[in-house]
């Protein structure tokens, strides 16, 4: 099994809880390295290279060794990859129908505020901005779900896959939190930006008819 | 102060077929007037208001306001006129549902950065005053009369002390009293603060508040009366 060390510490500092016998992981103690190539390279010659320079060290070359592991995870994620990519492209459409109804609905709001001396940018940079606070009222909701889902159904998903269900640290998540957070905004931002411009670039008088 | 010449507005429901709002139309309104605009249903007479108010761009002809071309002005310049000189009065009802009768009557100062909060409440007070609901300011427009919201509405016309008042059927949706003191309130305003009122209204009774009437038909101008 290869785990990064940070997932070996945290299984070693959760053991003593879980586990019928405590795992003990010595600070700072390396019992293998996982060296990965770039595309292209002799794996025979970094071998030789590493016992040229280490002396002690005995590497092993195992081409073969997570060759169709390998691939069977870059199709599973190529898959996730463009099922996520038509859900954002749909997702993106629905919003733009959506923010486009709601922004039809109240063409007679911008077009009264237009008279009153709204400039078009005003009035465009106002409906991006709500759409905005809404992606990221979107985006907050969804993640918050998303942990609540995950705290009360953690051990089933466990039991389902028969593997253990490890969080990335926190710093990780953090970071994937905030890059949810961006694409949901860019995603609405993006969909919101031709109805917005459409009714902030309608003559006033037009915007107010029925 | 407004010149409009050869004035038209065509719209086109296709290809083929167009509506001529308005046609080949001139007319010039000097300061401090007050303009009835009167017509049937369909005769352009909003169309002409728009035009007045560079609220739609005309399909030709040139739109003069105090000398200079309407259409020939940046959006933010229109914006700014529309904002510092002209107010509007709607025949629907205009004002926003989420703000109080005082936050909608201030709403104007947030596209003039000559107001500050500070003066643009007392303002605002002051006007709900003259209107005659200094009782109603913090009020929402879904707890007012029809009456009472179209007072609203003239108050937050006149907020930023505009040069010209237009007002679009602004009677319509009232009962006969209240119509009676709408316009006798635009009258007063008129008296008081000398401003140019241009009105659109289907209705040749109320012809005798102005000092000047038009009435239109199918697009044009076809006899205009000084009181």
């Amino acid at each position: 099994m290869f785990l990064t060390f940070e997932t070996a510490q945290d299984i070693a500092r959760l053991s003593p809880q879980l586990a019928l016998q405590p795992l003990v992981i010595p600070q700072d103690s390396i019992s293998s390295v996982l060296v990965r190539l770039e595309p292209g390279t002799d794996p025979m010659a970094v071998s030789a290279e590493i016992l040229r320079q280490l002396p002690g060290v005995t590497p092993i070359t195992s081409p073969n060794m997570f060759q169709a592991y390998r691939q069977q995870m870059n199709g599973l994620l190529a898959s996730i990859l463009l099922v996520l990519g038509i859900t954002l492209v749909l997702s993106g459409l629905l919003i733009g129908l959506v923010f486009s109804m709601a922004a039809n609905e109240r063409r007679r709001e911008v077009g009264v505020l237009r008279a009153m001396g709204a400039t078009r940018n005003f009035v465009l940079r106002s409906l991006l901005l709500e759409a905005s606070i809404l992606a990221l009222e979107g985006g907050l909701a969804g993640i918050s779900l998303t942990i609540l889902v995950i705290f009360l159904f953690r051990n089933l998903i466990m039991h389902s896959f028969g593997f253990p269900f490890l969080l990335p640290n926190l710093g990780l998540l953090l970071i994937e939190i905030l890059v949810g957070l961006v694409l949901a905004l860019a995603c609405v931002t993006l969909a919101a930006m031709i109805p917005a411009y459409r009714i902030s670039h309608m003559e006033p008088a037009l915007a107010m008819r029925e | 102060m407004i010149q409009l010449e050869k004035v038209s507005k065509t719209y086109w429901m296709n290809k083929e077929n167009a509506i001529h709002a308005v046609l080949e139309t001139s007319l010039e309104i000097k300061k401090g007037e007050f303009l009835i605009i009167t017509g049937r249903s369909g005769s352009g007479k909003t169309t002409l208001l728009n035009l007045i108010a560079g609220l739609t761009r005309p399909s030709s002809g040139q739109v003069f306001l105090d000398g200079q071309d309407l259409w020939s002005l940046s959006d933010q310049q229109q914006s700014l006129i529309r904002n510092r000189k002209l107010g509007f009065i709607f025949q629907f009802p205009s004002l926003l549902p989420s703000l109080t009768a005082l936050e909608n009557v201030a709403l104007p100062t947030i596209f003039n950065t000559d107001h500050t909060k500070g003066t643009a409440t007392p303002r605002a007070v002051e006007l709900m005053e003259t209107v005659g609901l200094n009782d109603k300011l913090n009020a929402y427009p879904r707890q007012l009369s029809a009456g009472q919201q179209q007072r609203v509405v003239v108050a937050r016309a006149l907020l930023n002390q505009p040069e010209l008042l237009l007002a679009d059927e602004p009677t319509s949706d009232l009962d006969e009293q209240t119509e009676t003191e709408i316009m006798d309130m635009f009258q007063q305003i008129h008296i008081i603060t000398g401003i140019t009122i241009i009105l659109v209204t289907h209705s040749t009774q109320l012809v005798r508040y102005g000092s000047q009437s038009i009435h239109m038909s199918r697009g044009m101008i076809d006899s205009s009366v000084h009181n």
